[in-house]
């Protein structure tokens, strides 16, 4: 071989290193840790770039609560702040304000600093505009879609402004979800749960803070393991509100990022359009979709192609307010919130990464293992994640399903609702209760046998289920008829078992039958008015109803008369 | 080679080494699975590594073969490719590499790897040879092979110079 046979194309190199490359999945390096078991402190995390500013920034708020030494401080005012926190985001129903960040350029060694105002409500919608712009971004929570205009990351901040509009957002962790949600929603809002859930010392000194009366709470942190981001958060609270005022972050005494909130409203009107973005006329609209679609959770089942889990029980105050499914993976998510708290509880077909969907590169979690004792899980082994540097969450095994439960709850929240996990529309759709039920119903039939059935709707304002069988009764004057009453089995007359059943979930103005077959009356005709009486499983109630109806043919007089029931059917 | 020289190792190739998995299998998922099957053989199989090759050449021919069992367990990389030459970017200079990336995507494998390998990677031949566990002469041939279909989707680049 020749020299010129060992020719390098140089351009063409380069062209080549620039094209983008995928960085690891969540979950890479800590599956590659348990299999190669090797002990978490060692170093050899894999090198990976920096994240935008907004993770850096969520990065900061990351936290590992220790005390904090020195004169001043105390735990006693450390449980009045997380209190006072807590109240702030379980309660609050919208915000808006202006984010003032300065970080450390580690390629330049300046200082960079940007601003920016944003907006959030309880439903999780959210709004963020670069100052002077042109930069922004709104989420629409329930719709899933993020529409924004920004610079391309691939021609730098003085390129041409291009309109993108994402689709098919999942509600949130463990699937990624709006842009800004690792600042202001995921990380910072978990960081702070963090903080109130953690159970260890923590102390707190009063101090003002920009004319602000205010508490400082200072935490020492682990730093990321690919890149040290910090190893010490000073974290200002105001003590109005309870909410941030100041996130500031060091490495070894040296300034990493500072996030400051200004101009901090809460809890005020917000105007109708503050999370609408129309784009220009004309303008070309890059778009992408992530793949979650918002369903009933009614028509979650037959989406996902497994009878999901949903819980009974859920922390209190919280509330659904977003059922999405994705094709991909099979995903079912369910998003609970209470103010600016979230709980997700998503279940999924296990692909072969087995990792902790949770799971951030270079952040190494503590963790837990335990045996959920009830529910559709019970027996089953569930992995309990309860660190600052993570969304606390709760991973169990289903067969070829993982179930999550992550966001804003402590260990013993988590866990409730692991152990509250069933097969059926509960909770979310809890149980129908006979105050929100009105029943009809009917029989007829000209030979032998009368046919016929009970229908219920939902005369409520929200959604529920109904399950089983109920216990009926044909009243005569007010008194039962002496009918042995037979349990039926659901006759589908060649229509398909819909997916979920025996759940049926009844959303406002739905309605369920259960047919009623009533053979062999050879007593005295009943006293009129008949009525029909119907006792909902599970001690949800009673109904009753007038009954329109003559008696059936009297077939064998010494066999009693019966009454065939079959459970709770959709609508036919 | 021991342990902290071998994290170091991976900490320095990491990303050359996610570069060649995706561009070999298409997805970050196959890319992630055949990157830790490497791992994991190449950190056992440090004990018996005694240096008859550079480390990192040694590292890279086991991704390598990692990806090529990848591809052999998943038959279904021609779709994956045909999706990833159909993938969109932005603009400009965007556009152009989403060219670039469309034309790698439709070389084959070996071809694919050895441009990676030379020209993205500055290999010398033999060491890439020695990554494909190929003669120097096929080595040559298959990049030749591969530069003439970039270049032609690469206008900005000018021809070069082994052809004379």
């Amino acid at each position: 071989m020749t020299e010129r046979d060992h020719f390098r194309d140089e351009p063409l190199g380069a062209a080549l290193r620039e094209l983008e490359v995928p960085e690891h999945g969540p979950g890479f390096e800590s599956e590659l840790e348990a299999i190669l078991d090797r002990p978490r402190a060692r170093d050899w995390r894999l090198p990976l770039g920096l994240a935008a500013a907004a993770a850096a920034v969520a990065a900061v708020a990351t936290l590992v609560l220790v005390g904090l030494p020195g004169s001043g401080s105390s735990p006693a005012l450390a449980a009045q702040v997380r209190t006072k926190v807590a109240a702030t985001l379980a309660h609050a129903t919208s915000i808006r304000g202006t984010l003032v960040y300065r970080a450390l350029d580690v390629r330049t060694h300046g200082i960079a600093t940007s601003h920016a105002v944003f907006a959030m409500d309880g439903r999780g919608d959210l709004r963020l505009q670069s100052v002077p712009g042109p930069e922004v971004a709104v989420y629409d929570a329930a719709a899933g879609v993020e529409r924004g205009l920004g610079h391309s990351a691939a021609l730098g901040a003085t390129g041409p402004v291009f309109a993108f509009q994402r689709t098919g957002i999942a509600p949130g962790p463990p699937d990624e979800g709006p842009s800004d949600e690792l600042f202001l929603q995921r990380r910072l809002g978990s960081a702070l749960r963090a903080l109130l859930v953690s159970g260890k010392a923590a102390r707190a000194r009063k101090l003002d803070f920009r004319g602000r009366p205010a508490w400082q709470v200072v935490l020492h942190v682990r730093p990321n393991r690919i890149y040290a981001d910090e190893d010490r958060v000073a974290l200002t609270i105001d003590r109005e509100t309870g909410f941030p005022l100041r996130v500031r972050s060091t490495l070894h005494g040296a300034f990493r990022s500072e996030l400051q909130v200004r101009d901090l409203a809460l809890d005020q009107q917000l105007p109708r359009d503050e999370f609408v973005l129309s784009f220009p006329r004309g303008k070309t609209v890059l778009r992408s979709d992530g793949g979650f679609r918002r369903v009933r959770l009614g028509d979650a089942a037959a989406r996902v192609g497994y009878r999901p889990v949903v819980p009974d029980t859920l922390p209190r105050g919280y509330r659904l307010a977003e059922t999405a499914v994705a094709r991909r993976g099979h995903v079912l998510s369910l998003s609970y919130r209470r103010g600016f708290d979230q709980l997700v509880v998503t279940e999924r077909v296990r692909g072969r990464r087995r990792g902790d969907p949770f799971a951030e590169p270079g952040l190494a979690v503590a963790g837990r293992t335990l045996r959920i004792d009830a529910g559709a899980l019970r027996g089953a082994t569930g992995h309990l994640v309860i660190d600052a540097r993570s969304v606390p969450h709760l991973l169990v095994s289903r067969r070829n399903l993982l179930v999550t439960i992550g966001g804003d709850a402590n260990e013993f929240e988590l866990i409730q609702v692991a152990r509250s996990l069933h097969t059926r529309a509960s909770s979310l759709a809890a149980r129908c209760r006979a105050s929100e039920l009105r029943v009809t119903a009917g029989l007829q039939g000209a030979t032998g046998s009368l046919a016929g059935g009970v229908r219920v709707r939902n005369a409520g304002g929200r959604a529920c289920t109904v399950e089983g069988r109920p216990r009926v009764a044909i009243l005569s004057a007010g008194r039962p008829l002496p009918l042995r009453r037979i349990a039926a089995r659901p006759d589908w007359q060649g229509q398909l078992v819909p997916a979920g059943y025996p759940q049926v979930v009844l959303e406002p103005g739905d309605v369920a039958d259960v047919r009623v077959s009533w053979s062999n009356w050879c007593g005295a005709k009943p006293r009129p008015p008949l009525s029909i009486s119907v006792v909902l499983p599970h001690g949800a109630g009673r109904l009753g109803a007038a009954l329109e109806a003559g008696t059936p043919r009297c077939d064998q007089r010494s066999a009693p008369s019966t009454l065939a029931v079959q459970p709770f059917m959709p609508e036919f | 080679v021991d342990e902290d020289e071998f994290a170091a190792l991976i900490r320095r190739h990491d990303r050359p080494l996610r570069s060649l998995a995706f561009r070999l299998l298409g997805d970050r998922d196959r890319m992630d699975d055949a990157l830790q099957n490497a791992y994991t053989k190449a950190f056992r199989a440090l004990p018996r590594f005694r240096g008859e090759a550079a480390p990192e050449t040694w590292l890279y021919r086991i991704v390598y073969n990692a990806c090529l069992d990848e591809r052999r367990r998943d038959r279904r990389h021609v779709e994956l490719d045909e999706r990833l030459a159909s993938h969109e970017d932005l603009a400009g200079d965007a556009a152009r590499r989403s060219g670039l990336a469309a034309a790698l995507a439709a070389l084959p494998p070996d071809q694919r790897a050895a441009v990676l390998l030379v020209d993205a990677e500055g290999f010398p031949y033999g060491a890439a040879a020695e990554v494909l566990g190929v003669e120097l002469g096929t080595l040559a041939s298959r990049l030749s092979r591969a530069r003439a279909a970039l270049r032609r989707e690469l206008s900005a680049v000018p021809e070069g110079a082994e052809h004379g």
